[in-house]
């Protein structure tokens, strides 16, 4: 009797204690996860290091910082977002509360002009929308599954990735259109190939940013792609791809979110380059390091997480996925873009007054740098580069004192010094100045610049800009006759004496020939001023070909004061 | 006495028990409260130099509190990790399109890079064919020349095309791209040459417009609506690209 007192006194003093530390559990994880039992695998929303099922656990405090925002009970309310995917289950269980069902969703099913309630998946894959819509807007404190990261926001869907939808230019340019606050596009073309930049949208795309949510712009997030390594161009081999390569990715009116792992490190998959806005937490794959646990198509006969999957939380043994309706293994930049989405819900919630352009700015004001190491990279599959010259730059501190790198872009988003920074421009306007384009006004044609093959010193030409702006970004024009492009690097340096590398050596658009119009965009020279004399640099990075440089423009997007 | 130890330890076990579901049910009724990382230091610029004293947020400062990540964030580590997931993903190289053997070149297509692929034809997507391409979710097999040309242009038969340069096949689906300044003369003049718009984008001013007809002359269309003094632009759509999920 007496040892089980002493086990009684023992237990007793034991729950006691733990009564005691749950008042000061670290940041609330346990009570958290009862509101929404998924939640303790949300590393990106509140990263204490855990595991997720994966070999290797998050290393905490990798996440997007929204603890106060959420204290001060911002969550998106009122903000609408169009989820542009392949379709959304908005029967989902933990999506449904946040799907109103607006009659402005877009369904390319349908004849023109396409407006529907909703857009359900119509192909057996078309798991990704559901996924993504999760990460953005799944409830929250409903005591089920998991939570976006705006959990009051409001969802719509268009279905232009859907596999059953052929995908025209004109649904192309209807899924930039419409009456939302943000739209999430996580997806985009593959970076082993190259085209000029699609007028149209270009137009569309700026019109929404001019015209929407009355006069300050609806906010386009786009995903910066997954190709890293890609497919070189014509070849089974594996090369470097980078973001810009995508047409879409080098318009300034949208946002490009590369993704971070649990270890708040660049994801293996996630493209570079120098279009990078911003970086949020797209995960790794699940089995070596931490994915992303979010919204799944319900059941187990479909959806990421099914009956053929081995772990038991994916194929449905486990008793907190019983039904498959949520997955772990959700990854990619598709999965960083709607995480920052979700975060400018929460601004926007803060400070309805937000232009696009505020958006940006804030995001990269607030933006956190975790790791500021300067210096060089190397060819990361052991290419040799010409003697002396250096394939990447790690972080730059431009002359505006905004630091930016190709693998990150400003750094890993903040959601709460964002949110407090949107709240003091409510009370303390911003002045970016009058939002203008220089439209490609300065342009060096005819030029017959050779361009020495295998140096580094490569080939260089100026342009003097004449206006004077704050830049917030900076696309240029090349026309290149070579017989393999990949070949070449491409490097501007600013006014200020910033150097951005717009195109790394030896990349994957192996056996093109000639840049031809080719749109390059920089958002390394964000706030610099504009005027002066802007250098381009041509770099021949393997020996065996030459070519010349014929013609160089620049396009300046900046606020006139 | 052991009966008084037994009670009193029930007693308190019972107690504790209600404390601790106390504090649990609070939990989870109460908004949620999390601790609020560090804070630290702006750099202002030019636009918040003003603001600095309100704002703890920064591009500036590295958190130093973080692990240091510097010897871990390499490029090959970072290639090395993503080859392995490509393959272990499955994720392995499939085989590339081989250059068609005929192309033929086309005064409409001039100032492209874009030539017509005779011997190829877009198919319904359940083809027991094998296709050899697909382009914006259209399968393109190889064998049967197409049945539409430039000037026969039949809109059930797209024509597809193939790019030297960038390696890769089109389909030329005979919408033509047009950005007017004046909507009622774009509608008027199209109707004089049996053609309509199919999809408007009346905010920036384009249409995507096609013959009226199953079958008309691409061609000749094309060259007319160019010369409309109230057309700005027009261009021909391609489909070339593959909308990816990430």
């Amino acid at each position: 009797m007496k040892r089980i007192n002493s086990y009684l006194i023992f237990l007793t003093a034991f729950l006691f204690a733990a009564g005691c530390s749950f008042q000061k559990f670290e940041s609330d994880q346990f009570s958290q996860s009862l509101a929404d039992p998924l939640f303790k695998y949300a590393w990106h929303l509140l990263n204490v290091g855990q595991s997720v099922f994966a070999n290797d656990p998050a290393v905490a405090g990798f996440d997007i910082n929204l603890n106060q925002t959420w204290n001060d009970q911002i969550y998106g309310n009122g903000v609408l977002i169009q989820v542009s995917d392949d379709g959304l289950e908005d029967t989902h269980e933990d999506l449904n509360a946040n799907f109103p069902y607006l009659n402005v969703s877009k369904n390319y099913a349908l004849t023109s002009p396409f407006t529907a309630t909703t857009a359900r998946p119509l192909a057996s894959d078309d798991d990704h929308g559901t996924a993504v819509a999760g990460l953005i807007a799944a409830a929250g404190w409903n005591r089920i599954g998991a939570r976006g990261v705006a959990p009051k926001s409001r969802l719509m869907i268009a279905n232009f990735l859907s596999g059953s939808i052929a995908q025209t230019q004109a649904k192309f340019i209807d899924q930039a259109s419409g009456d939302f606050d943000i739209s999430n596009m996580s997806w985009g073309g593959t970076q082993n190939t190259i085209d000029v930049v699609n007028t149209t949208y270009n137009n569309q795309l700026r019109s929404m940013v001019t015209t929407k949510r009355n006069g300050k712009g609806a906010i386009f997030v786009k995903a910066a792609g997954n190709d890293f390594q890609v497919l070189c161009n014509g070849s089974t081999s594996y090369c470097i791809g980078n973001s810009s390569f995508d047409n879409d990715n080098v318009i300034p009116y949208i946002i490009a979110v590369a993704a971070i792992n649990a270890e708040g490190i660049s994801s293996s998959y996630s493209s570079t380059g120098s279009n990078l806005w911003i970086t949020a937490p797209g995960g790794e794959y699940g089995s070596d390091s931490p994915a992303m646990i979010t919204t799944d198509r319900m059941g187990c006969t479909n959806g990421f997480s099914n009956s053929l999957r081995t772990t038991a939380f994916e194929k449905g043994d486990s008793p907190e996925n019983s039904n498959c309706s949520y997955t772990s293994t959700f990854n990619g930049t598709s999965a960083a873009s709607p995480v920052l989405t979700g975060v400018i819900a929460l601004l926007l919630e803060a400070n309805p007054n937000l232009t696009w352009r505020e958006v940006k700015y804030i995001l990269a004001k607030t933006a956190k740098v975790d790791n500021y190491v300067t210096g060089s990279i190397s060819h990361p599959l052991n290419l040799a580069m010409p003697s002396g010259y250096s394939w990447e730059q790690r972080w730059i501190t431009n002359a505006a004192a905004f630091n930016f790198h190709n693998w990150y872009g400003f750094g890993r988003v903040d959601t709460d010094a964002a949110i407090a920074l949107a709240k003091t421009i409510k009370v303390t306007p911003l002045n970016l100045g009058t939002f203008t384009e220089t439209n490609w006004a300065q342009i060096n044609s005819s030029l017959a610049l050779a361009i020495p093959d295998n140096t580094s010193t490569g080939v260089t030409n100026t342009i003097n800009v004449p206006t004077a702006l704050t830049v917030e970004a900076v696309q240029i024009k090349v026309n290149i006759t070579h017989a393999d492009i990949s070949q070449l690097a491409l490097e501007l340096t600013s006014p200020s004496g910033t150097k951005s590398i717009l195109v790394n050596g030896r990349n994957s658009l192996t056996g093109i020939a000639d840049f031809v119009g080719e749109t390059f965009l920089s958002n390394a020279f964000y706030q610099e001023p504009s005027a002066g004399v802007w250098t381009l640099r041509v770099i021949d990075t393997q020996a065996g070909t030459s070519g010349t440089l014929t013609s160089f423009s620049i396009n300046i997007f900046g606020g006139a004061n | 006495m052991h009966k008084k130890n037994l009670f009193i330890s029930f007693f308190l076990l019972s107690a504790a028990a209600i404390l601790l579901s106390s504090i649990l049910f609070l939990k989870i009724k109460k908004t949620p409260e999390i601790k609020k990382s560090s804070s630290r230091n702006i750099l202002p610029d030019a636009k918040t130099a003003n603001l600095s004293s309100l704002v703890e947020a920064e591009n500036m400062k590295p958190d130093l509190n973080l692990k240091n990540i510097a010897e871990t964030h390499e490029a090959k580590d970072k290639a090395t990790r993503a080859l392995q997931n490509i393959k272990s993903r499955g994720r392995l190289p499939s085989q590339t399109l081989t250059k068609p053997s005929v192309l033929q070149a086309h005064s409409i297509l001039t100032g492209t890079r874009w030539k017509i692929w005779p011997n190829a034809n877009v198919v319904a997507k359940l083809s027991s064919d094998a296709p050899v391409a697909r382009v914006s979710h259209i399968d393109i097999a190889e064998g049967e020349p197409s049945q539409s040309t430039i000037v026969n242009f039949d809109n059930t038969n797209q024509i597809v095309l193939y790019n030297e340069r960038l390696q890769k096949p089109g389909i030329l689906t005979g919408l033509i791209i047009v950005e007017t300044v004046d909507l009622p003369a774009l509608r008027r003049d199209l109707s004089s040459v049996n053609a309509e718009i199919v999809n408007s984008f009346d905010q920036i001013n384009t249409y995507f417009v096609t013959g009226l007809a199953q079958s008309f002359n691409l061609e000749l269309l094309f060259t007319q609506i160019k010369k409309w003094p109230h057309v700005r632009n027009a261009e021909l759509e391609i489909l070339s690209k593959n909308y990816e999920k990430n």
